[in-house]
């Protein structure tokens, strides 16, 4: 899932700054599932923000609003006839979602209302943790399961670098150093000769090159 | 094990009869009442809770033990199938197993059960604070100490002759002593709420009396003339009042509060309103407001006291000491040495061990129940003397009746629990360590109520003798236990582990306490307790292995000198500061006298007698017993042994289950019309004066009918009463209420009932609130009418807001499959298997092995020596020939779905096939296994061996030892050792004592020494300890950390060298065979954790749900355990257990539906994420991901504690009345005005 | 305030505990926004210990009493100067 963290209240505060009447957008996706950008999230910030702009004396409205998902266009649609009546939306999807809004809601502004984190997991209640960096050309299957562009500190592709002791990467004792988990995990597998395997470089063309990575399903258009 | 309970051929009746409503007794009579018997309580003291209500904390949790009890209370109160009878006591038992006719008699209360609404104001009108000397009685001193009223015939009052004859003569005074009592400064006339005087002219006899007592010349008198008041200067003390004599009463009283209800009513009025006005001259000196000679003349009919121009006059002979005129005195100018002559006999507290004072009529503790006073008729001045008779008038009910008689009735029950309970050693009678004499020396259980926040002293542990905060603290173990001087051999099991817990909580409430706990051996022997006592040494508590020979008292400063032999037999002495002695537990006189009159069997101390493998039976076929009755036990023992005891006496009764207990009928409920208007109606409650004394009950009711939707709203002098809720019921009809608002007390006493008066009126119990305006409002701001008055709107606004928001919930109801799960066939489960068959239950037992009987099969003899392998052969063919048991031998439960009453299992049977089962309940006697450590060559050398070993060895016919054997036995081999077993395996010692015992029955001229750390010989297991000793057994203490032995064993034999500190010289053994008390250890739980989804502890052992109250019940509903996969213990202790998992079981498998709360969380799914946070949230495990890809919440399950509804990111999950709505209608409605 | 029972003592086992979690983002969050985290507080107590709830009870309300009417209700009355937010603006 895709996940999130609050953005300190400060910098929200200093977003609305202008506005006297915005919508507080929640969506019911992945923001909702970290814990961010739910139903509830949207009560809590909406009431955070009314308490304190009341307290400046500056009073904000504000209609809190949940979607679907705003990431797709059919339920970014519901806010078509609400946004006219207010300044801004204060959207606390991801990052995803926010910007489509702003697509399709042209004449409004946009605020973020969350930082939007990584692709990642629930390691337990209340702690996420990133699994994927989206680079477009899966080798998971070559590396025991254990993605070395998101789990190396440098994104190596091709082994270790000097920095790995005993285990640890060299950016933090408590980061485990990607290549040794592979290593650990292939030698588990039985599958060490993946390591010896030559590979190509990595074409990062498909993660970061090129401008907004698109996909086309021709079978689905 | 079957109790022939129909032998009489008529069926039997459907009830039991409880003789106690300690913890036992209670949980006993909600046992067997959730199973459909009825039950009579019977109780002697005025309400039930026992000694468990007295305790501050618990061990090992430190649970707040009022806390846990006081829900039981509200039960056991509250339960349609107990008939509760306080202050009555059983007289006589006959008739038979199945059909006894018992007689018990309930003593005068002189209160009405019915129509008392427990407000107290009773006990805060009465004056009364000492035993008062009564002329007609002859008392000695030796009376100073009223007994227990419950001792005491219903005696009749004294006629109200006696007033006439004693008081009020102001004329004929004089005689006996005057003392003249004066404060530091003159006194000063009062003049504040003053009550007005005149004469009433047509009476007034002209004799100046009057005039001549009055001290402020305000009264105008010539002689032959009639007084008459000037009210310029009469500053309303009384003295005329009390001074004109009787037969003219021409003073007439106006403008004081309370006065029409009588004189001792408006004295206490008038003396609340002082006390406020005067708060800061309080000990100052006398205002002369004359309260003290009002009431002594006018009330108490005494007249010994009089104003005077220097103070107060008393004639302290005529003083009847009964402290009336001490507690209305608002500023504290009096004191009861002053007033009389006689020494003062304080009314003590007895539920406060004495540590401070009652009333002759009092509630016994602030959570009894029922919470309903009782007039002590020793100490009553009315009862005794006539006059007085305050509560009667303050009592808003007429709930009392001095002239109230006790009541005798016959009871028929089918059976009878014995659980009287237990009282405590009287430590006088070891006058060494000073009770009784020196003021600073309490007993455990005193020091309970010092430590309790409701007690005396609020909580503050303070020194009897001097209130000083003391510091260093010692408590003496064995004060009344393993000490024959005093006819206590035995151990009284808990008090090892209460002063340990003491010792904790002092150091919790003052960090500055260092408490020092002298002790013989460290009985912690129960679960987790052994860790306990270890976190207690690391928190600061000192333990010292000493018993003390005697403490000194230092006259001077109170402090205590402890003088002992420590570890290296040096003489010590120690100054304390206070001492508490750990008194042990005994049977009360009175109960071993009932025992006698039930012709039941008991042994020299009075404790019931019953077979080991039948610990729940009397000798009088269909009397059952539990608790400390039978012995010294802790409370999760006698929680089991209570439900244990439940089963057995229901277990006769199963045919007539239900049929005496009542059901009710509900008219059917009005459904709301959609869109109906609200009509709220409200009820301001007075409750007497509780609240309407502060609040101005007027102003509420005006203010409710004020607030939207209130169409009715009116202030009943006490909304709970009987008369109140008929009342409420024809209101809802009359103006169509749909909506119920009560601003009373405390809901959590209160709101059930008012929730059924809604019911029987066929509304939705759910459309009602309450305001809590006494104990919020009237209670803590008492000295703020205005503000008190201010809130009781605001709350009352609140609760209507909520109720507004209130929508109909209903209670679901579903089918209960009566088949019972049993998991293992080893004692404790075959136990269990037959005890629910003879409930009327198919049960499903289920063995691993292809034969019943668990590790008790590798045992040859039991605790009593008996034949263990005839016992369980015995309990294997009662077991084949029931056909309601259905045995699975070498099977295993392997998957297992479902919830409570409606439960499917998966059993593997040998032949790889599974089967799938349906019950209701299940219960886990999966066992544990003898720990068996390669610890000294055991497994691999003859001559070292377990004690299971051992005793089996010596049953055999010629067992493989020399002529003269010796013998070393090393207890805690692999036990409380953080390499083995961390853990007390609790039955080692005994096993080891025993096995001791017989070992030196075969060869007398053998020699065994027992190598131990502390010998855990608990109960009444002390006196075989004692035996063996005696028996020449020797016993060698050791600590791993000072003096560990140094063993080695070879094939041919075995040496020790170890100190012996009770010589402090080395000694060496050599011995034929060396045993190892290598305890239990837990079997491989996991799966079978996950798989019930209940947690198993970090020991391996399964958790109870509740570690003080639920011993036997695993945390999630209809699944209960048995035996030794709960912890170690004895197979009595199983029995006891097995039989106790039944009844918790019967209480289910009896109904044929359970109805789960209508306060359940509820998922909406079309908002669920299915993100888990709920699943994750839950503490009970409860909801899961359905295959609609939504939360699910079994409402069955739930327990309604709202943590889901709270964190669910989607706001998807609603808690019944607690939703947002309801919550923001009050926070809405607080801020509104 | 808010009132809880003793660690260890939650009917609903860590209900108390979570209880105290939520609480303390609620004051931080107050804290940020000018109202002063300092007016909402979180005490464990047992069911017996009703001096000591009088005593925190007494200390709260003094407590608040100094820090006086919130910003909020200062403004909705007219009369105080809006509250500066730590980052606001």
């Amino acid at each position: 899932m895709i996940t999130g963290t609050e953005k300190p209240i400060e910098e929200i505060l200093a977003m609305v700054e202008p506005y006297q009447r915005l919508i507080l957008a929640g969506c019911h996706g992945c923001v909702t599932v970290c814990r961010v950008g739910g139903a509830k999230e949207v009560q809590v910030l909406a009431s955070t923000l009314r308490l304190a702009r009341e307290a400046a004396g500056r009073p904000l409205e504000i209609h809190e609003v949940s979607l679907e998902r705003q990431c797709d266009p059919e339920y970014v649609e519901k806010l078509r006839g609400l946004v006219g009546g207010y300044q801004a939306v204060l959207s606390i999807a991801c990052g995803a979602g926010i910007q489509f809004l702003a697509e399709k809601f042209p004449a409004t502004p946009l605020l973020p209302g969350i930082n939007t984190g990584f692709l990642g997991v629930t390691v337990r209640q209340g702690e996420w943790s990133e699994r994927c960096q989206g680079c477009g050309d899966c080798i998971l299957h070559l590396t025991g399961g254990i993605c070395p562009v998101t789990r190396c500190a440098k994104s190596l592709f091709h082994g270790p670098c000097g920095g790995s002791v005993r285990g640890s990467c060299e950016v933090d004792k408590e980061i485990p150093c990607g290549w040794q988990l592979i290593i650990d995990r292939l030698e588990a597998l039985g599958q060490m000769e993946n390591y010896g395997r030559l590979k190509p470089c990595k074409g990062w063309s498909s993660a970061r090159d090129g401008g907004p990575r698109r996909i086309i399903r021709e079978d689905m258009l | 094990m079957t109790s022939a309970l129909q032998s009489s051929g008529q069926p039997p009746t459907g009830a039991v009869l409880v003789v106690g409503g300690g913890i036992s007794g209670m949980q006993s009579a909600l046992d067997l009442a959730n199973a459909g018997i009825k039950v009579y309580l019977v109780e002697r003291s005025p309400a039930i809770g026992g000694r468990m209500a007295q305790l501050d904390k618990t061990f090992p949790t430190n649970d707040c033990a009022m806390c846990i009890v006081s829900p039981k209370l509200v039960e056991v109160g509250r339960h349609a199938n107990i008939e509760l009878l306080t202050h009555s006591e059983l007289l006589a038992l006959d008739g038979e197993a199945g059909n006894f006719q018992a007689r018990v008699v309930s003593h005068s209360r002189y209160i009405d059960i019915d129509r008392c609404t427990g407000c107290g104001l009773c006990e805060l009108a009465c004056p009364v604070s000492h035993q008062p000397y009564f002329p007609e009685s002859a008392e000695s001193p030796q009376s100073a100490q009223p007994a227990e009223p419950a001792e005491q015939p219903a005696s009749a009052p004294a006629s109200p002759a006696g007033r006439e004859g004693r008081g009020g003569k102001g004329g004929r005074r004089g005689g006996g002593e005057k003392r003249l009592i004066r404060g530091n400064t003159p006194p000063r006339a009062s003049g504040h709420e003053h009550w007005h005087f005149t004469v009433a002219a047509d009476a007034c006899g002209a004799c100046g009396i009057c005039h001549r007592a009055c001290l402020q010349q305000a009264v105008r008198w010539q002689k032959g003339e009639r007084a008459d008041i000037d009210q310029e200067s009469c500053t309303g003390c009384g003295a005329c009042w009390v001074a004109c004599p009787e037969k003219f009463s021409a003073i007439r009283v106006s403008a004081a509060t309370e006065m029409e209800k009588g004189v001792g009513a408006a004295v206490q009025a008038r003396a609340r309103l002082l006390r406020r006005e005067f708060a800061e001259a309080r000990g100052l000196g006398c205002i002369r407001c004359g309260l003290c000679v009002v009431t002594c003349a006018r009330v108490m009919g005494v007249g010994a006291l009089r104003l005077v121009e220097e103070g107060v006059e008393a004639l302290v002979d005529r003083c009847q000491v009964c402290g009336a005129c001490v507690s209305v005195c608002p500023v504290d100018f009096l004191s009861l040495e002053q007033v009389g002559s006689r020494p003062a006999r304080p009314l003590h507290n007895a539920f406060n061990e004495g540590l401070n004072l009652r009333r002759p009529v009092n509630i016994l503790y602030p959570q009894a129940v029922p919470r309903v006073p009782t007039i002590d008729p020793l100490s009553c001045v009315r009862l005794n003397s006539g006059a007085c008779g305050t509560c009667a008038t303050v009592c808003g009910t007429g709930a009392i009746h001095y002239r109230a008689e006790g009541r005798e009735r016959q009871i028929r029950v089918g059976a009878v629990v014995f659980s009287p309970g237990l009282e405590l050693f009287d430590a006088r009678r070891r006058g060494e360590f000073g009770y009784g004499i020196s003021a600073n020396v309490v007993t455990s259980i005193e020091f309970e109520r010092l430590l309790s926040a409701s007690g005396p002293t609020a909580g503050a542990v303070t020194r009897p003798g001097d209130g000083r905060h003391p510091r260093k603290i010692a408590w003496i173990q064995c004060v009344g236990s393993r000490d024959e001087s005093c006819d206590r051999a035995y151990c009284s099991s808990v008090c090892c582990m209460y002063a340990v817990k003491e010792a904790v909580i002092a150091r919790e409430h003052d960090a500055a306490i260092e408490p020092t706990i002298f002790f013989i051996d460290m009985r912690s022997f129960g679960k987790n307790f052994d860790s306990y006592v270890a976190r207690a040494t690391e928190q600061g508590v000192r333990l010292v292995r000493a018993m003390v020979s005697r403490v000194f008292e230092d006259p001077l400063s109170g402090d205590l000198e402890l003088r002992y032999l420590d570890a290296n037999g040096q003489r010590q002495r120690e100054v304390f500061e206070m001492v508490v002695l750990s008194v042990g537990i005994q049977v009360p006189p009175a109960a071993r006298a009932l025992a006698d009159t039930l012709h039941i069997a008991t042994d020299r101390y009075g404790f019931v007698r019953t077979d080991p493998y039948q610990p729940l039976t009397t000798s009088r076929p269909g009397i059952f017993v539990s608790g400390a009755v039978k012995g010294p036990k802790d409370i999760p023992e006698t929680v089991g042994e209570a439900s244990a005891a439940a089963e057995a006496a229901s277990s006769g009764l199963a045919a007539v289950r239900g049929s005496l207990a009542t059901s009710t009928t509900l008219p059917p409920e009005r459904p709301l019309a959609s869109g109906e208007d609200l009509r709220i109606g409200v009820f301001i409650c007075h409750c007497g004066s509780n609240i309407a004394s502060v609040v101005d009950v007027a102003a509420v009711t005006e203010y409710a009918r004020s607030l939207p939707g209130v169409v009715y709203a009116e202030h009943p002098l006490y909304t709970c009463s009987q008369d109140s809720q008929e009342r409420i019921r024809a209101l809802i009809g009359e103006h169509r209420l749909n909506r119920v608002v009560a601003a009373a007390c405390s809901p959590r006493t209160h709101e059930p009932l008012f929730m059924s008066t809604l019911q029987q009126s066929g509304l939705n119990k759910f459309f009602f609130d309450m305001a809590n305006i006494r104990d919020q409002c009237s209670w803590v701001h008492a000295d703020s009418p205005e503000e008190a008055t201010a809130k009781a709107k605001r709350l009352t606004r609140m609760a209507v807001a909520n109720a507004a928001a209130g929508e109909a919930l209903h209670e679901q109801e579903f089918a209960v499959d009566s088949r019972l799960l049993v998991i293992g066939g080893g004692i404790a489960g075959m136990t269990a298997a037959l005890a629910a068959a003879r409930q009327g239950f198919v049960v499903y037992l289920v063995e691993r092995e292809s034969e019943l009987g668990g590790r008790l099969r590798a045992a040859s003899r039991g605790n009593d020596g008996r034949d263990m392998a005839g016992y369980l052969q015995g309990l294997r063919q009662e077991i084949e020939a029931d056909s309601r048991i259905r045995l699975f031998l070498g099977c295993e439960v392997v998957a297992q779905s479902g919830f409570v009453g409606a439960f499917e299992s998966e059993i593997a049977m040998p032949s790889g096939a599974t089967r799938t089962i349906h019950h209701g309940a299940v219960l886990l006697a999966t066992g544990a296994d003898e720990n068996r450590p390669p610890l000294h060559g055991l497994g691999e050398l003859a001559t070292v061996v377990s004690q299971t070993d051992f005793g089996n060895l010596l049953e055999e016919a010629s067992p493989p030892l020399p002529e003269r054997p010796q013998v070393v036995v090393l207890q805690c081999a692999g036990s409380r050792d953080p390499d083995h077993l961390p853990y007390c395996s609790r039955v080692c010692c005994n096993q080891a004592v025993r096995n001791g015992l017989r070992f030196l029955e075969r060869y007398p001229q053998g020699r065994l020494d027992i190598l131990y750390r502390d010998m855990r010989c608990y109960g009444l297991a002390e006196l075989d300890y004692r035996r063996a000793r005696q028996a020449g057994i020797n016993f060698i203490r050791f600590d791993p950390a000072v003096n560990p032995p140094q063993i080695t064993t070879s094939a041919d034999g075995i040496e020790v060298l170890i100190v012996d500190p009770s010589v402090g010289q080395p000694v060496r053994l050599l011995g034929d065979l060396l045993v190892l008390s290598t305890g239990m250890r837990p079997r491989q739980n996991e799966e079978l954790a996950s798989m019930l989804r209940v947690p198993c502890a970090a020991d391996g052992f399964f958790l109870e749900a509740h570690a003080k109250l639920r011993p036997v019940d695993l945390p999630g509903e209809g699944l209960f355990m048995a035996g030794t996969v709960h912890a170690p213990k004895s197979a009595p202790e199983s029995i006891v257990q097995a039989r106790a998992a039944v009844a918790r079981a019967t209480t289910l498998l009896s109904r044929k539906s359970l109805t789960m709360s209508a306060i359940v969380s509820r998922v909406d799914p079309t908002n669920c994420a299915v993100c888990l946070t709920c699943v994750r949230a839950c503490p009970y495990g409860v909801p899961v991901i359905n295959d609609e890809h939504t939360a699910e919440i079994n409402p069955a399950l739930c327990q309604g504690c709202g943590i889901c509804v709270a964190e669910c990111p989607a706001k998807a999950i609603s808690l019944g009345r607690y939703d947002d709505r309801n919550i923001e209608a009050k926070i809405a409605s607080f801020g509104s005005h | 305030m808010v009132v809880g029972c003793l660690q260890g003592d939650c009917h609903y086992i860590s209900g108390n505990i979570r209880a105290r979690a939520r609480v303390e983002r609620v004051l931080a969050i107050l804290g940020k926004i000018g109202i002063g985290g300092e007016r909402l507080r979180m005490f464990n107590l047992s069911a017996g210990e009703g001096g000591k709830f009088a005593a925190f009870a007494r200390e709260f309300v003094d407590s608040i009493r100094e820090q006086g009417p919130s910003p909020v209700n200062l403004v909705r009355a007219g009369s105080g100067q809006p509250a500066e937010a730590e980052g606001g603006r």
